[in-house]
């Protein structure tokens, strides 16, 4: 097994943990036996939007409306309908629950997520979605059940225990999310319904097992069957004490996310729930042939955005709203140019919401470049790595120390401000008032294009994409001088079509388009 | 014993086990390797095989293949089907002109204007597929068709004539040539529709199914050996071989539901420029030939040659066979000694299939204790090996018939498994899922699902969406067919044997004999039985000793052991 051995925890005694110089205090706090402070009681809810979400319709990027009538026009959002965050951005018109949200200071838009060398699978990107891997790296576990497994390898014997007597995660639907699979197990328990819960009867179990095939999966079953039971009376108490069943709404991700606010109400310390919204796949019908802002995709945003907004609503009546913070997530963003029947494709990155009493609100990153005539299988370039929120969120949210949040995300990545107020340490180590950008000329280019910008003494990585995701080449990837940098990026064998160059530091990033004649 | 001695012993042996009497409590032996099993054949021998090779097996087909002996049974096994008559309407509503009611629609024109058309005639499809698993015989054919199915995978593609061409496709040929499948498969109308080969052209390749081809249908991918080297092919392959496979489409006509869809190949949107290999197929250039209309139409044909003299073919297939017949853990000496074992038998028989199915059933190691009991039995298996080897008897109406075959088709979706809605085109996430496998199928949600379905059966007691009355199992009428079921501790164990892998402990079994007997002596019982026997037709006798035989498998049949087969 090529899985990396996590480094022990004593290593991190030698290993100043320093980024642009400035000492990570979030170290400090945390106890080297024990990485996860044990007061920490903050909760994570996943929202993962299965099928691929369009986010050029989800956010719409008004400065780039011209372009995006000449190849969308047949699903494209009127620009008068959008919800209006900025000038020159809106939401989907379905989506006022988010954009109250965002009036409040408790939504955070991060606009074009995704990864180098885009997968256009959905299989292949959800696994990498959930394990927190690179394209190229096949891994069996979640980038959660590595979190998990730092203070909990032992699971799941003895557990339900004193110290641990709650779920340590919960998925909402019937097969446990990959994000939270550890070595040995999941550390996430499915669950469909509270009210439903029965105990099971639990037969005459054999006196011993042996210590064969037959007798490891007898033991997985028993313990399965167990702890079943074990949690579901912890479940029904939590359940019973936040006042039990809440009428369905017709919003099944509503109803999703209103059984995780009874648990949390109900006193559980499950630390990370994941719900579902599924249909984002949209190849066809994705809106009314007519009317853009109605139709499929309209509806699932419309769920999304109301259960949202209800879902905070709640949370904020139980008075748990310093606890709880969430973010949504999908496979992948579509195409930018629309298909002959109504939809779109598979395409690369997307913007993702992260919402809560606690985020740093806002809109993190600019507005995607769409490019006059973009390639039939274009999609939206990345500006921001996942992982990078994934780091984020374990970092300022759960206090992991970075190194071991390197660990569990297989290297170090950029640490982006998502959370903010109340949590226990805001590392405040991003420069907010530096802005990273830089001019490609000659573009269009035919034999090279040279890239110009700015930088402090930094990181810097530089790289070119192509229209579908990949990473073709890295022109830089290293630390580099204060000052004016320009770097000739040679196009010669480039094939005609839609580039991007993507300049990412260790506290910003930018992606601009660039065109090869 | 190195792989190779065990493969000449098996290529050369006479696999011939000596028949023998029911011996139940016979303890099993451990051995490895391919050598032909020839040790104790008694009701656990025969009912493992029979377990893992097809779908719940009865008493008496175990009893027989006790009596016929292991050659025999394998070999009844592995004797091809006919196939099966088509799906039928099944409804009265939604009415189509093309096709009446109890007629086949799979050859009959599908048109897309009558509401519920297509809905309703893919639960017919669904609903005949649940069919064939209850009513197959003694036969690997559906275990196998269900293998294919979750390996060559193809979801709903919203025409259920063209997957039930493709499932038929996967039944005919589901103990045949793999080669000779894969090659079948890569121009399937339905593979073409769900792995975008139909769009794949020229001058823009669609390198979907190229890519899986290699990755989960034939080579596996291999470790990362450099930028795009997956170790048994690359990414320069996988664009080669999207480009050899260019101007295939399927062809059908929206607005003609008279069209029959029909796989076409177009030679103007066929790439004919040379298409270079890597180093991992030796640097072999595919190169298109033929004329007009026909260049380039039997490049697929090479396509599937080229990846087929890798040996990776013949063991990444091996290796699945395995985790589906076996075991999931595959460690080095499984690799070494079984995998590659079987490999070498795949590649001496030009990968014809059954050779290796025959071998896989037939070897020590199938009959070892590392092998028996261990597999957590997929949805399809618990719920046909509860209704199936427990002789439920359907509706004989036949709109009823298919609403109950309907029933088992929900009730495995609840427990995740269902045909042509696979999670991804990698099959159902417990076959390759590391490190969990085929623990996923059960957990929290799905566990109280599979109770909640045998205490049904059991007691009789599950209603059925348009189907009259209650359904359930006969437990009387099951339970005569052993041996002397007057006697609670000779019932206990025989049911025992037929329905778990294992023996059990006396705790087990006493815990048992409480849930039969309630407050009755063991002699009530006999008496109970006796009256029954006696009178069969008389409902009072009958209901009283089924009041004692529901409590008695509804226990039995939520006991973890159950779920291992």
């Amino acid at each position: 097994m090529k899985r990396r051995k996590f480094l022990q925890v004593s290593s991190l005694a030698s290993v100043p943990i320093l980024i642009n110089g400035i000492p990570v205090s979030a170290v400090a706090r945390n106890s080297f036996l024990d990485f996860v402070s044990p007061d920490n009681d903050k909760i994570l809810v996943l929202i993962q939007m299965t099928g691929g979400n369009d986010g050029l319709n989800m956010v719409l990027p008004l400065d780039q409306y011209s372009n995006l009538a000449k190849v969308r026009s047949k699903i494209l959002i009127p620009e008068a309908l959008g919800v209006k965050l900025r000038d020159d951005l809106a939401l989907h018109p379905v989506m006022t629950g988010l954009k109250s949200l965002y009036d409040d200071a408790k939504l955070k838009l991060v606009q074009s997520v995704g990864y180098p060398d885009q997968n256009r699978s959905h299989f292949r990107s959800t696994d990498i979605w959930t394990s927190g891997s690179s394209a190229s790296q096949v891994e069996p576990t979640g980038w959660l059940g590595r979190f998990y497994n730092q203070n909990h390898s032992s699971y799941p014997t003895g557990y339900p225990s004193s110290d641990n007597p709650d779920p340590l995660a919960i998925t909402i639907g019937s097969l446990v999310s990959q994000t939270c699979q550890g070595p040995i197990a999941n550390f996430s328990l499915a669950i469909n319904d509270p009210a439903t819960l029965a105990q099971l009867t639990e037969p005459a179990f054999p006196p011993s097992l042996p210590s064969t095939n037959y007798g490891n999966e007898l033991k997985y079953l028993i313990e399965t069957l167990k702890q079943t039971n074990d949690y579901t009376d912890v479940i029904k108490d939590a359940y019973a004490a936040a006042g039990g069943t809440i009428a369905t709404t017709g919003n099944r991700l509503l109803d999703q996310l209103n059984v995780v606010v009874q648990l949390i109400k109900g006193g559980m310390k499950t630390k990370v729930y994941v719900v579902n919204i599924g249909g984002f796949d949209t190849h066809n019908s994705q809106c009314d042939p007519v009317d853009h802002e109605i139709g499929d995709h309209a509806d699932l945003l419309k769920q999304l955005s109301d259960a949202i907004a209800g879902f905070q609503a709640e949370i904020k009546k139980a008075g748990v709203e310093k606890r709880v913070m969430g973010m949504t997530f999908s496979e992948f963003g579509r195409r930018i140019q629309a298909n002959d029947s109504t939809g779109t494709d598979h395409g690369s990155a997307a913007p993702l919401f992260i919402f809560g009493h606690c985020v740093n609100p806002g809109i993190l990153g600019n507005n995607p470049t769409i490019n006059e005539r973009p390639a039939n299988d274009e999609g939206v370039a990345m500006q921001y790595d996942f992982r990078s929120i994934y780091a984020s969120i374990l970092i300022d949210w759960f206090e992991v120390s970075s190194s071991i949040v390197s660990d569990i995300l297989f290297k170090e990545f950029q640490k982006l401000p998502v959370v903010d107020g109340c949590a226990p340490t805001s590392v405040s180590d991003y420069d907010r008032d530096f802005s990273l950008d830089f001019e490609t000329y000659p573009n269009p280019a035919s034999d090279y294009s040279n890239i110009s910008f700015e930088s402090r003494n930094e990181f810097i990585r530089i790289s070119l994409f192509n229209s579908l995701g990949s990473e073709l080449k890295v022109l830089h990837s290293g630390r580099m001088t204060d000052g004016k940098h320009t770097i000739k990026l040679d196009t010669q064998e480039l094939t005609a079509g839609n580039y991007y160059v993507r300049i990412a530091s260790e506290s910003a990033q930018k992606t601009k388009a660039l065109i090869k004649l | 014993m190195d792989r190779r001695t065990t493969l000449r012993k098996f290529l050369g042996a006479d696999a011939a086990a000596s028949t023998g009497t029911v011996l139940q409590d016979d303890a099993l032996p451990i051995a490895g390797g391919l050598t032909p099993y020839f040790g104790t054949w008694n009701y656990a021998t025969a009912a493992h095989l029979l377990r893992r090779a097809m779908f719940g097996p009865t008493h008496d087909q175990i009893v027989k293949a006790v009596s016929e002996g292991l050659p025999a049974t394998l070999a009844q096994l592995l004797s091809p089907s006919t196939l099966p008559d088509p799906p039928v309407v099944y409804y009265d509503t939604p009415v189509d002109p093309n096709v009446g009611k109890g007629s086949s629609w799979v050859t009959t024109p599908l048109n897309q204007q009558i509401q519920g058309n297509v809905n309703f005639k893919e639960t017919s499809l669904y609903a005949w597929l649940m069919e064939q698993m209850f009513t197959e015989k003694v036969s690997l054919t559906e275990k196998m068709t269900l293998f294919w199915h979750n390996h060559f995978v193809v979801s709903n593609i919203y025409d259920p004539r063209m997957n039930f061409d493709y499932i038929t496709l996967l039944r005919k040929n589901c103990l045949g040539n793999f080669k000779s499948l894969a090659t079948q498969i890569t121009i399937d109308k339905a593979m073409l529709i769900y792995l975008n080969g139909n769009t794949n052209n020229k001058n823009a390749p669609n390198e979907n199914y190229a890519r899986e081809l290699m990755e989960l249908f034939t080579l596996g991918k291999g470790e990362l050996a450099g930028p795009g080297d997956y170790t048994t092919y690359t990414e320069q392959d996988v664009e080669a071989l999207a480009k050899a496979l260019t101007g295939w489409f399927v062809y059908t006509n929206r607005n003609d539901p008279t069209v029959y869809p029909e796989a076409r190949f177009n030679s103007n949107a066929h790439d004919a420029t040379s298409k270079q290999l890597s180093h991992r197929f030796n640097n072999k250039v595919i190169v298109t030939t033929g004329s007009g209309i026909e260049r380039g139409k039997t490049e697929y044909q090479e396509v599937i040659d080229i990846i087929f003299q890798k040996r990776e073919a013949a063991t990444f297939i091996c290796r699945k066979l395995y985790r589906y017949f076996i075991y999931y853990k595959v460690n080095a000496s499984i690799e070494n000694e079984i995998v590659e074992g079987l490999g070498d038998i795949l590649i001496a028989n030009n990968f014809d299939i059954a050779p290796v199915v025959e071998a896989l059933l037939g070897s020590s190691h199938f009959y070892s204790e590392e092998a028996l009991g261990c597999m957590i039995r997929p949805p399809y298996e618990f719920v046909f090996n509860t209704v199936k080897a427990m002789k439920y008897v359907p509706p004989t109406d036949l709109a009823e018939k298919y609403n109950a075959y309907l029933f088992f088709y929900r009730n495995t979706t609840g427990m995740q498994q269902t045909y042509f809605d696979l999670p991804s085109v990698a099959g159902w996430t417990p076959y390759y899922q590391e490190p969990s496998f085929h623990e996923i199928w059960v957990n929290s949600v799905t566990l109280p699902l599979r109770t909640t379905f045998t205490t049904g059966f059991a007691n009789r007691a599950v209603r059925i969406r348009n189907v009259a009355g209650m359904a359930g199992l006969e437990l009387a009428i099951y339970v005569s067919g052993f041996s002397n079921p007057g006697s609670a501790t000779q019932l206990i164990d025989d049911v025992v044997a037929h329905l778990l892998p294992q023996a059990i402990y006396q705790n087990q079994k006493d815990y048992l004999k409480t849930k039969l007997l309630g407050a009755n002596t063991e002699a009530q019982w006999t008496t109970m039985w006796n009256n029954y026997k006696n009178n069969p037709t008389n409902t009072q006798a009958k209901t009283a000793v089924e009041t004692r035989l529901k409590p008695l498998f509804v226990s039995l049949l939520s006991m973890p052991e159950y779920y291992l087969s």
